[in-house]
């Protein structure tokens, strides 16, 4: 994580991320529209770069082919659409199906990116502490596990390592190779075992299990997370709303939709852009502080 | 646990199962042709919470706790470690065993956190409900016949082979749902032959590591049971 | 006034007949400071665990425990949990939850402390054991040292009025241990927490303790004052684990007040008339066995380096030991002489050859041999008997181990653990054993074991790397320090303690400016002519 993130995101309450992220994923991957695809795309690869920095780039390459694939499958299965381009082996390929097949890849690659910045904002003890909230002692399994995870993978390494020195020579061959993990997996479940009793006592030595658990509040909701949350439920309240007045609907069967740019229409754009740009605007404002308050030291 | 806490709860409860079935139709008509994926992520989610409330619910035991984040640990390093072999991990045999040893609901806790966990690494997406249903329910029916698997080693490797199918099958549904929008025959068909090799290697995996792991596993749980009492 | 009392306690775990507590009777007064010695396997930890309810193993108990004048049948689980705070020997394993301040608020939260309280009690607490600075840290990331005092911290978060700590120190290096004997000590005289603790190395606790109790076969066969303890067990086989000035009194003639701390020591000695000196052996320089030319190593390619420059030479048929705090690289130095992992620059060389062209087999058939700091790590099988082989078996049993061959490795104690291991490695037949913290958990029988065993390895070359500077200066012909990613040249153990002033063994603080280069209780005993 660096620190312009932590800067800029550490403000918030995690609900109040979770809750805008699962609007924008929820929009993102229902709403079949190429402006609303194209608005949250864009602002998808902008929190990206926000969030993960330079080191985005290298993953958009592993994106960007994904995304080429499946915009061309689509016009190679479905046939419908009025408008042949050309023929392969005697079945159409439509420009209707071309057209979906890009907006459809689009809205995927905006909810791949969108998730990749819930990965990259809501840790897993941001996770934890959500959950723990509601139902704690799934809470604590997690954390649990959380724990004994990095320590299991360092063992596996260690038994790795010590293993290979007791002539373990031959590692050469796919089911040889199995065969030694397997076998070296085994041997870490027993390790991971032995500890995890350990765990155990020293949970119950200090009390769990008792009846009345509490749990520290680590994130208390602020008075900017309620205007935060405010403003991005009017939003997406105000494009369901339109939804279900009709103004952002789009055919791309028999015949692609001409973009229209009523007003109503134009509102919801607006709109979209507005909630999509929450995290966006929330780092700069951050920055600008941030700026004003160092320079007042 | 109080009984404020309890009537918290019980309301939480009801607002899901009201809720979301709610919102689930009303998706529905509104995203019109997105609809079908909206339900299915809906129902998704909406499964995982009777079988979280009502693990929630039982009495809390240190011993269970610990064997279960153990036990999810273990999966998600599973995944993690062999993850150099392309598709072949011991998810599923893990989590079955979860189910046989701890009980249905750790075993649908097993599965379902295990792909909560290990998809923070791995890439958390639309996907991560399903897998969590599915992976969830592998372990919760491994816990309903626990009986009969503990005493035939057979029915445990048929019942590998099926999970890696159901697994591979279920999670063709959501290819085609979400590239498609709508289900098409045609299109799930091309999904699983494509999927076919990767399916083998699930069934093949899973056999193995059931084979592998159900003996230490077994006995090691069952060990630490017995001289803990769960 | 008497906070835990324990009358004629029996207890014999389900399914074996064997007494592992056999009649124990211990009373311990409000604020004391109790000292628990015992060999591996007299039940000390048993002990333990029942005293705590809420670990008490399945087995059939007898007799009496009274935590504050009440019955432990008829103590609630909360009451036990708050009043006895229990700290374990592990710290890897003690640590629950992923982050450094949620470890502290666990206990609050499990006894349902309102938020607000846990977080003032989190303050107040991290700032009492210095934990503020890596507060919200993740745990995995905490070294040994740190994860063992979070531990302790995690479990006064509570204020428990009785502390059992369970050897607590065994997997620390001295410095650590050290510390955390120091804050307990804090603990005890700040506070006036009463204090129960097991522990191998009394060299550092019995200055500080108030009572020791010493346990054998399920009872306490000594209960006192240190002083008067350590004077009754002096004739018996615990001689060796008294403290060094303890030894010297005992061995010197027994005159006036037992000395126990190097303080005291010293005083003792100052009375006495050397008459011998010690005589620095010549280092004998063979063969080439192993070389390291200006080695750099680092884990990942933004990290910093562990290794800088590293040199060093081992000669044919000696024992090299390294020794160094926590995170000086010693341990990294000894996977790179055993070729797991390979310098980014410079040059690793054994016998002769480059182990970075040497083949897996080439190097590890009858060459190196490397007992990694977990001796368990060596063993994939569930029973020792499989693990060692026809030729193994053998040895084990001429060792007296013939008992545990049918055993899991990890049931066997950390001193039979370290001996399997050992005899497995052995069988490889290598002329050069690169160990890793040999001494680790061990007790002192074990130790001396140990080292008798490895000095009788004719012929094989050993690089030893070690926190255990009594061992270090006992068994080794030659020993450095390792410090900054670089190994500093290496004298002979007797010019490299005795100049040390800090980082050196008991004896030779004791010995310092009497005694010249006097680094253990026998070369002390032979300068004032008490030989044998």
């Amino acid at each position: 994580m660096n620190t312009k993130e932590k800067f800029a995101y550490a403000a918030l309450h995690p609900l109040t991320v979770a809750l805008h992220l699962l609007g924008q994923i929820i929009l993102g991957m229902f709403i079949m529209h190429p402006v609303f695809v194209a608005i949250s795309l864009f602002f998808a690869v902008v929190v990206c770069f926000f969030v993960c920095g330079k080191s985005f780039l290298k993953e958009l390459k592993f994106y960007l082919p994904f995304y080429i694939i499946v915009a061309l499958s689509n016009p190679l299965f479905s046939h419908s659409g009025a408008t042949p381009l050309f023929f392969l082996n005697g079945k159409p390929i439509t420009y209707e199906a071309t057209i979906y097949g890009i907006v459809s890849s689009g809205m995927f690659l905006s909810v791949l990116l969108w998730c990749r910045v819930w990965n990259g904002i809501m840790t897993e003890d941001k996770l934890v502490f959500l959950v723990g909230r509601r139902l704690p002692k799934i809470g604590l399994v997690l954390t649990i596990s959380l724990r004994m995870i990095p320590r299991f993978r360092n063992k596996w390494w260690e038994i790795r390592e010590v293993q290979s020195t007791l002539g373990d020579f031959a590692e050469s061959g796919f089911i040889a190779q199995i065969k030694g993990a397997v076998k070296l997996f085994s041997a870490l479940i027993t390790h991971a075992m032995e500890s995890a009793v350990e765990t155990g006592m020293s949970m119950s030595a200090r009390g769990y299990g008792l009846k009345g658990r509490s749990s520290l509040v680590l994130y208390k909701i602020r008075p900017y997370d309620i205007v935060f949350m405010c403003g991005n439920l009017f939003t997406f309240v105000a494009i369901i709303v339109g939804i279900a007045m009709g103004f952002i609907d789009y055919q791309f069967y028999p015949t692609v939709t001409p973009v229209e740019c009523g007003s109503g229409t134009t509102g919801m754009f607006v709109l979209f852009a507005m909630q999509s740009a929450l995290l966006v605007l929330q780092a700069i404002k951050e920055e600008a502080v941030w700026k004003y308050s160092r320079s007042r030291i | 646990m109080g009984t404020e806490m309890k009537i918290k709860m019980i309301i939480s409860l009801l607002l899901f199962l009201v809720l979301v079935p709610l919102i689930a139709v009303g998706g529905y008509f509104l995203f019109r042709e997105r609809g079908y994926i909206w339900v299915s992520v809906c129902i998704a989610v909406v499964s995982c919470i009777p079988f979280f409330v009502s693990f929630e619910r039982k009495v809390s035991d240190v011993r269970k706790t610990v064997v279960l984040a153990f036990l999810v640990a273990l999966s998600v390093l599973g995944r993690l470690v062999f993850s150099y072999l392309p598709h072949f991990k011991p998810v599923t045999a893990i989590v079955i065993l979860a189910g046989i040893y701890l009980g249905a609901e750790s075993g649908f806790l097993c599965g379902s956190l295990s792909v909560l966990v290990s998809n923070f690494i791995f890439g958390q997406g639309p996907w991560t409900p399903f897998q969590m249903v599915a992976w969830g329910l592998i372990g919760f029916i491994a816990g309903i016949f626990n009986a009969v698997m503990k005493k035939h080693i057979s029915v445990l490797l048929i019942y590998g082979v099926l999970s890696g199918i159901f697994y591979s099958l279920f999670m063709d549904i959501l290819t085609v749902l979400w590239l498609d929008g709508g289900f098409n025959g045609e299109k799930y068909l091309a999904a699983v032959t494509s999927s076919l090799p990767i399916t083998a290697v699930y069934v093949f995996s899973n056999i193995i590591f059931l084979f592998v792991l159900v003996k230490p596993l077994g006995k090691k749980i069952e060990r630490i049971k017995t001289k803990y009492g769960i | 006034m008497e906070i835990l009392s324990i009358k004629d306690l029996t207890f014999s775990y389900s399914g074996s007949d064997k007494k592992v507590l056999n009649g124990l009777t211990l009373s311990i007064n409000e604020g004391e400071f109790v000292v628990l010695y015992g060999k591996t396997g007299c039940g000390k930890s048993t002990l333990f665990k029942l005293i705590k309810k809420e670990l008490t193993p399945a087995g059939v108990e007898n007799g009496e425990i009274l935590f504050k004048g009440k019955n432990k049948k008829e103590l609630s689980l909360r009451e036990s949990a708050e009043g006895i705070g229990f700290v374990m020997q592990s710290p890897e394993n003690q640590i629950v939850t992923d982050r450094v301040w949620h470890e502290l608020a666990f206990y609050m939260e499990n006894l349902g402390y309102p938020s607000e309280k846990i977080s003032a009690r989190v303050g107040e607490v991290s700032n009492y054991f210095g934990i503020t600075p890596w507060f919200g840290k993740d745990t995995v990331c905490l070294s040994g040292g740190e994860k063992q005092l979070l531990t302790l911290a995690s479990v006064m978060t509570v204020s428990p009025s009785l502390l059992i700590l369970d050897e607590p120190t065994a997997r620390l290096d001295p410095i650590a241990a050290n510390g955390f004997l120091s804050t307990i000590k804090r603990l005890n005289s700040e506070l006036g927490i009463t204090v129960l603790l097991c522990e191998h190395r009394l060299e550092e606790v019995l200055p500080i303790a108030d009572k020791i109790a010493v346990m054998e076969e399920g009872k306490i066969s000594y209960y006192g004052s240190p002083r008067e303890v350590c004077k009754k067990i002096a004739d018996g086989e615990y001689e060796k684990v008294l403290p060094t000035a303890a030894k010297l009194w005992n061995k010197m003639g027994r005159e006036g007040e037992i000395p126990l701390s190097v303080k005291e020591g010293r005083e003792y000695l100052s009375k006495m008339e050397s008459k011998n000196q010690i005589t620095v052996t010549e280092e004998k320089k063979g063969e080439v066995a192993l070389e390291m030319k200006n080695v750099w190593f680092r884990y990942e390619k933004k990290e910093e380096d562990v290794l800088k420059g590293a040199d060093a030479t081992v000669f044919s048929g000696e024992i090299f030991s390294i020794v160094g705090g926590n995170g000086s690289g010693k341990s990294t130095m000894l996977k790179l002489l055993a070729g797991i992992k390979k310098p980014y620059r410079g040059k690793v060389i054994i016998r002769g050859k480059n182990v970075a062209r040497m083949k897996k087999e080439e190097l590890y058939r009858n060459n190196i041999a490397y007992l990694p700091q977990d001796p368990l790590t060596l063993f994939l099988r569930d029973k020792v008997a499989d693990e060692l082989g026809e030729e193994g078996k053998s040895i084990a049993e001429k060792m007296g181990m013939g008992k545990l061959l049918n055993s899991h490795p990890h049931d066997l104690s950390g001193g039979e653990q370290q001996k399997c291991a050992l005899i497995k490695l052995l069988n490889l037949k290598p002329k050069i054993l690169l160990l890793d913290e040999p001494t680790k958990g061990l007790d002192c029988f074990s130790k001396e074991e140990l080292g008798r065993t490895l000095k009788s390895l004719n012929g094989i070359t050993i690089v030893l790397v070690t926190h255990d500077l009594e061992f270090a200066a006992s068994v080794s012909d030659r020993c450095t320090l390792m410090f900054g990613g670089e190994i500093l040249p290496p004298p002979r153990p007797e010019n490299f303690f005795s100049e040390n002033n800090y980082y050196t063994t008991s004896a030779a603080r004791i010995g310092r400016g009497m005694l010249p280069h006097a680094v253990t209780t026998e070369q002390i005993l032979f300068g004032y002519g008490n030989e044998n």
